[in-house]
């Protein structure tokens, strides 16, 4: 029985992993290391396959349950931590002057990681990983002008950043 | 527009890039990670089952062994019992129940005059008395700690284990020694001014220290510091408990930057540096976070 569930659930992820591990590797930028992250959320997506209503929908269905874990980890981490280094290193971040051996997806998902949390996970799901505005409100709970308003002041903000990391590394 | 195009291109690479978690490494791990519960789960039954056994076996064999080897209180209860006759038991128990008529009608607990206790210490053979152990203080053997350098090197390495490559050196280097400046609402004017001594000698210019005072309490305090790399903060708070002052200080370089923080439980400011220009506003009893804006961002 266990076995028979394990494939089905294999063969459910394996048509969604790349999109999936996109979507990780950008959301979970700074904040974890996304593997530990894609083995966590399937191992919790495993527990819980029952509660799957539809099978074209497992994507949002993992991402659904990786936002919170990653928010689990934050708050953990939070609680955890004393040190202050570690609480503001995202301080110390934008002062590296580095950026010159940095990638272009790299250096995409910095400018993301400097966002604010739902605008960059708005922006990720549309942008990487292709989801509609509708499914991104139904993974955000909220309306359409709230997804829109986010996918585009997100993007101006990107702009700006991207317009000061590359400022700074021309200087 | 050259932006958006930017933006578009940057978007497309991040959709076409090859996967570096691959689905085979993810799947073995996974699987390592289902059944390793369950074999996690055996083990550990085995192991309860044979912790019971042991313990079942070690009780036995302890109480075996206490019931073969008399102890010497059993033997002096052995002997007693024979000693005591019927006849000598009947006027014991007639002897107690005297004793204790007596002490019920005049109070429950009997008054020790102290005449009674000089005669008692008289009898007492100080040959019989133990003698007092020395000192632990006298002892003269020195204890070898490690030098402070190292344990604060290691103090170092322990709070800051993190991933992330791109921390600034000078935070981890064992140079780096915090310090922590608390200012309660209790607080009298003299330790305020001991504080406005401690920020002093530490290498702020304290320009104002002002405090407003209710039933003397301090209901709101007011700070204005300097420093000559350019900081020129303004602190203004309203209703709280405790403030308390991180100063990060570099043993080479001196003073590095400072933060803050309302009690222990919450968290700290970002990090002010000596070259901003910044105002920090807050009132804490009323819930509100306050606010914490930089004039001036700090020059590359």
């Amino acid at each position: 029985m266990s076995k028979r569930k394990q494939d089905d659930f294999l063969e459910l992820y394996k048509v969604v992993h790349n999109d999936f591990e996109r979507f990780c590797r950008a959301r979970a930028y700074h904040d974890m290391p996304y593997e530990d992250l894609m083995n966590e959320t399937l191992f919790i997506a495993y527990q819980k396959l029952d509660q799957l209503e539809k099978r074209t929908s497992f994507l949002s269905f993992l991402i659904g349950i990786s936002l919170r874990v990653l928010a689990n980890s934050r708050r953990k981490k939070r609680a955890i931590a004393t040190n202050f280094e570690e609480h503001h290193h995202q301080n110390y971040i934008v002062e590296q002057d580095d950026f010159t051996r940095f990638s272009d997806v790299e250096l995409l998902h910095f400018a993301l990681s400097q966002l604010p949390k739902q605008q960059r996970e708005a922006i990720i799901l549309f942008e990487i990983t292709g989801f509609s505005i509708r499914e991104i409100m139904e993974i955000q709970s909220s309306g359409k002008s709230a997804v829109k308003q986010r996918l585009a002041r997100g993007r101006k903000e990107l702009a700006k950043i991207l317009i000061a990391i590359e400022n700074k590394a021309a200087i | 527009m050259k932006q958006e195009e930017r933006l578009n291109l940057l978007f497309k690479a991040a959709r076409e890039e090859e996967v570096k978690f691959s689905y085979e490494q993810l799947v073995n791990q996974f699987k390592l990670k289902i059944v390793s519960p369950k074999i996690f789960q055996q083990s550990l039954s085995k192991i309860t089952h044979l912790n019971t056994l042991l313990i079942v076996f070690l009780a036995s064999f302890i109480g075996i062994w206490w019931y073969l080897s008399p102890t010497p209180s059993s033997k002096i209860i052995d002997s007693s019992i024979d000693t005591i006759t019927t006849t000598e038991f009947s006027n014991l128990t007639v002897k107690m129940e005297e004793a204790r008529v007596t002490a019920s009608s005049t109070s429950p607990f009997p008054v020790v005059t102290p005449k009674q206790i000089a005669i008692s210490s008289k009898q007492v053979d100080s040959s019989t008395l133990i003698q007092p152990l020395p000192s632990v203080f006298d002892t003269t053997k020195n204890i070898n700690l490690p030098p402070i350098s190292s344990l604060e090197q290691q103090r170092i390495k322990k709070v800051a284990p993190h991933r992330n490559k791109s921390i600034p050196t000078i935070f981890k280097s064992p140079t780096i020694s915090h310090h922590f400046l608390k200012i309660t609402h209790q607080d009298d004017a003299k330790q305020v001014l001991k504080t406005k001594q401690a920020l002093t000698d530490i290498g702020f210019e304290v320009k104002k220290l002002h405090t407003n005072r209710k039933q003397k309490e301090i209901q709101s305090i007011l700070f204005h510091l300097r420093h000559p790399d350019g900081l020129d903060w303004k602190f203004r708070v309203k209703d709280f408990e405790q403030i308390e002052l991180k100063i990060i200080k570099d043993n080479r370089l001196g003073l590095r930057a400072f933060a803050y923080r309302f009690g222990q439980q919450t968290e700290f400011s970002p990090l002010i540096y000596l070259n901003e220009k910044s105002i920090s506003k807050h009132r804490v009893a009323s819930g509100t976070k306050g606010r914490h804006i930089t004039r001036r961002k700090k020059p590359d």
